[in-house]
């Protein structure tokens, strides 16, 4: 949605020159509400997305409830941990870096959204190292690969919903990569534009909208994980200390 | 609507909360609260969600529009996740032909005791005799 | 031209000579249409897109009609027959019924309406287009390759698991079209927010405006539900990952819920334009302002909201709870009120107004009666009772064919004769028109209405043998529907011809009220040489001051 960094092309130019905004709107401030309240409205969409989803892991938690619980207790929670504090810290640095695009300090902005996608690649790191672990571990329910339920499951008989978990496992965190992986190139794009047109007349109000709308995505992907972290990692935890 | 900005400090203090909730969620998970862990659970994401969206997504300081949006898609998501539990919650509560509790003497013709209904539970043949 | 309310009076003098530059004659590229980020160009891209779908999707239909002449088995085989039924399902309601009228003439009309020069987002717009264009390319390969059996509603776990046919194509191909439909909403919402023009207030706006917001509000919250639904499938047929297989302890009825959610209300993205274009077609042949305007716009909104509240009617014999099922029945006859609303006021608005009997009011009252008669029986349906009973027959066939054609098609064939002038330039035949507008109301009759009494009887839908008890009724359907095939076919023979021996229309051919038609024909690629400044009500008709009166005086 980093709508019109520059005025589209139209095949026929009407006598009004806008620098500034496209063309389709009155001015500056029209196009600020619109591409925010753009973005608001795509992040709904994406909570009814991942709400499906969660909608599902719900439904299954309250049917198969053991095995859940088992299953998430098969997940690594130090890293789990790792990770959200390592995407809350991009939120905050995203957070940063939008307030800098306001205040028009482009060279701060750049610094930021080097570390926001410095921590974002973090967090993808440490997540497909946790997918190979489970992998190794015959725990990966996809592609006909070998499972294999721990031996406590399969004597509880609970085998086929601790698979259905580790579906949703990596369902979930596989769509919210999805995203991150959307999100960084969204940064990656946005990020030498930042700092290399900020002296052009306007640019840095234009600037600062695309970063205002791109770290509303940001954020929200965020929001995902903080609730995709307990639902997934934290089931039951006291149960086998 | 771009003026309204939070200062620094809020964005510092906003990030160790959400830090502490951190913190509070893994710790809450390992004591055993039974059913309550899943509360005690999102209750804490819904209080850094909360603060995430105020203050890192200025919602805060938006016009009322966004609150709307924002409120819509919750409010949307709770009818889908609600109305979808009602089902799976209620299924168990079919009950076993509540009307058969008070069985009737056959009486001549009736229809078969799997059309009775507690309306026609041949009452009338009863009250012709 | 001033936007006052003198403009409508202004006459097309004489055909100018050389036209004015407007959107058509721009540019004259195949590059100008394809990257075009003008939204009537966009509109005429949707329009040959879902005409081509329409076609197919209609030429199925054709085909297993002749097959259901006969109670045996003669024309196709029982598989061919299942392909054949389910590319007609997947092509009018993916790619035809949902974006017909909003993509074709709601792109064509929202930004113009307003008073804007064009979408909030124009480039989104086109991508919208094309993420339309692939996956309507994903299923043309389906097509071609040799067909998906599932039926348009996917139900696992036949089609996670079972069905040998091409499922993760379709699914590919509807999840992809899926976002072309978020992208339209999102847009839809965003201008009619963002980009009225000064002095359009919210009550000022034509309902077709209104009704198309609910419809993006529809779009915006259903939609991501139904992606994720099929994703789910794709995930656990492409990757082996079970979600709904009931092997591992999964819930089949998991995906009805999810695919519902959508697709009940995805049923109200399909007629809730139609009546945005009931009520711009009613007000312009009665010169009347509609009757109880706030009455008929917001329920727009209760119908997109409660739409979501209902999907459970579906589920009444899958195995849903008894007490949820009861919840459903009674959420989705409410839905009734707000329709009957609109109904109520479109007759209403018929009172005393000073009627010409155009093509396009021909059209709009079949609308009326069709989907009065498809509401009614939607009401039997939602009644649990009567459910248990017809579910799965040609009862619910007649009854969403009545809503989806009778009321969708109907009011989309209207509303594009209604604008023809306004989007091309140029007037259509009209006695041609009004004799197929007849014919399609007569075919579409005979083809629907002795499926209801099929259903009734107890024949089960998607079944190509039957007992020959039902034959008479089907070889009457079968006769509708060869009738109706053909009356589809004049619009689209007449409107080509118009495009090139039609008389010119001039900007306001029905003399009607609203920012549209104060504006050349074709519009200029900006629409408005100046921002107007709107200082009239909706459908502000000469005989309609009192009514205006009213709506503002309390």
């Amino acid at each position: 949605m980093s709508t019109p960094a520059a005025a589209p092309p139209l095949p026929i130019h009407t006598a009004i020159d806008r620098p500034h905004f496209a063309l389709q709107f009155d001015d500056y401030h029209q196009q600020y509400d619109a591409c925010v309240l753009g973005m608001w409205v795509f992040l709904v969409t994406e909570v009814m997305f991942f709400g499906a989803i969660f909608t599902g892991y719900a439904v299954y938690r309250m049917l198969h409830h053991d095995a859940f619980a088992m299953a998430s207790n098969e997940l690594d929670i130090t890293l789990g941990t790792i990770n959200t504090f390592v995407l809350l810290t991009s939120s905050l640095t995203m957070a940063l870096a939008v307030r800098a695009g306001h205040v028009g300090n482009s060279k701060r902005v750049g610094q930021l959204i080097v570390l926001t996608m410095i921590l974002g690649a973090t967090f993808l790191g440490i997540k497909f190292f946790e997918y190979y672990h489970k992998y190794e571990d015959h725990m990966a329910p996809a592609f006909g690969l070998p499972f294999e339920a721990p031996k406590a499951v399969n004597d509880a008989g609970l085998a086929g919903p601790f698979q259905l978990f580790l579906s949703f496992y990596f369902g979930m965190t596989g769509v919210h990569a999805l995203h991150m992986i959307i999100g960084l190139g969204l940064l990656s794009q946005f990020l030498p534009r930042s700092s290399r047109i900020a002296p052009a007349p306007g640019a840095a109000v234009l600037s600062a909208l695309n970063i205002e709308v791109v770290g509303l995505y940001w954020h929200f992907v965020d929001l995902v994980w903080i609730f995709l972290f307990p639902m997934l990692y934290l089931i039951d935890r006291s149960d086998t200390i | 609507m771009s003026a309204a900005q939070a200062s620094l400090k809020t964005y510092f203090t906003v990030y160790a909360l959400l830090i502490v909730g951190l913190a509070a969620t893994v710790a809450v998970a390992f004591v055993h609260l039974g059913f309550w862990n899943l509360p005690a659970a999102l209750a804490i994401a819904f209080f850094k969600a909360t603060l995430v969206v105020l203050i890192f997504m200025h919602v805060k300081y938006s016009p009322r529009l966004t609150w709307i949006v924002v409120s819509a898609g919750l409010i949307w998501f709770a009818i889908m996740l609600a109305l979808t539990i009602a089902d799976y919650v209620s299924r168990s509560w079919i009950p076993e032909r509540p009307y058969s509790v008070q069985p009737t003497e056959p009486q001549g013709l009736e229809p078969p005791r799997s059309f009775q209904t507690p309306g026609n539970k041949a009452a009338p043949t009863a009250k012709a005799q | 031209m001033s936007a006052t309310l003198e403009a409508p009076a202004i006459p097309p003098a004489t055909p100018p000579t050389r036209l004015p530059r407007n959107y058509l004659n721009a540019a004259y590229t195949v590059r100008s249409w394809l990257l075009t980020i003008d939204h009537k160009r966009i509109a005429i891209l949707y329009l040959l897109g879902v005409t081509v779908f329409f076609c197919i999707g209609g030429a199925a239909a054709v085909l297993f009609r002749l097959e259901l002449m006969t109670p045996e088995a003669d024309l196709v085989e029982s598989e061919t027959y299942n392909k054949l039924f389910t590319l007609h399902g997947v092509m009018m309601i993916f790619f035809f019924l949902i974006p017909a009228i909003p993509a074709v003439l709601g792109n064509f009309l929202i930004p113009i309406m307003i008073g804007a020069r064009d979408m909030a987002f124009p480039r989104i717009n086109l991508l919208s287009w094309y993420l339309f264009m692939i996956g309507g390319a994903f299923t043309l390969f389906v097509t071609v390759a040799g067909g998906v059996d599932t039926g348009w509603t996917f139900y696992a776990p036949y089609s996670s698991t079972y069905s040998n046919t091409y499922v993760m194509a379709t699914a590919v191909g509807i999840f992809i079209t899926g976002f072309s439909s978020i992208l339209t909403g999102l847009n839809f919402i965003v201008t009619v927010h963002k980009m009225r023009a000064p002095g359009m207030t919210w009550f000022r706006l034509p309902l077709f405006i209104w009704s198309h917001y609910a419809t993006a509000l529809i779009m915006i919250l259903g939609t991501p539900v139904v992606a994720m639904a099929i994703l789910l499938v794709a995930l656990e047929r492409g990757f082996g990952i079970g979600i709904f297989d009931p092997k591992l302890g999964g819930d089949p009825i998991l995906f009805q819920h999810l695919f519902w959610f959508y697709s009940h209300p995805a049923v109200y993205i399909m007629v809730l334009p139609a009546m945005g274009v009931e009520s711009e077609l009613i007000a312009a042949f009665t010169k009347n302002r509609i009757f109880g305007y706030k009455f008929v716009a917001f329920s727009s909104l209760a119908i997109a909201i409660l739409s979501f509240l209902v999907w459970g009617h579906h589920l009444f014999v899958s195995g849903q709870s008894i007490y949820a099922g009861m919840i459903f029945s009674m959420l989705s006859m409410l839905i009734a009120i707000p329709s009957a609303i609109k109904v109520l006021n479109w007759t209403a608005t018929l009172r005393k107004g000073s009627i010409t009997f155009d093509t396009p009011l021909l059209y709009a009252l079949g609308f009326i009666g069709l989907f009065t008669l498809g509401g009614l029986t939607g009401l039997f349906l939602a009644a649990m009772g009567i459910d248990v009973h017809v579910h799965d027959t040609y009862f619910i066939v007649a009854h969403f064919h009545y809503i989806m054609v009778g009321g969708t098609v109907m009011a989309y064939l209207g509303g594009i004769h209604f604008w023809w002038p306004k989007i091309t330039g140029r007037m259509y035949p009209e006695g041609w028109a009004r004799l197929s507008a007849v014919l399609v109301f007569v075919g579409f009759n005979l083809t629907f209405f002795p499926q209801f009494i099929l259903g009734y009887n107890g024949m089960p839908r998607r079944y190509h043998v039957y007992d020959p008890g039902f034959q008479v009724l089907n070889v009457m359907s079968s006769a509708g529907a060869s009738i109706l095939g053909i009356a589809y076919l004049f619009p689209i023979t007449y409107l080509i011809w118009s495009l090139k021996y039609g008389p010119i229309a001039g900007p306001n051919p029905w003399n009607a009220v609203g920012l549209e038609w104060m504006t050349s024909s074709p519009p200029p690629t900006h629409n408005f040489a100046h921002t107007p400044i709107v200082d009239f009500e909706a459908y502000e008709y000469p005989s309609s001051s009192a009514a205006i009166a009213d709506t503002h005086g309390n």
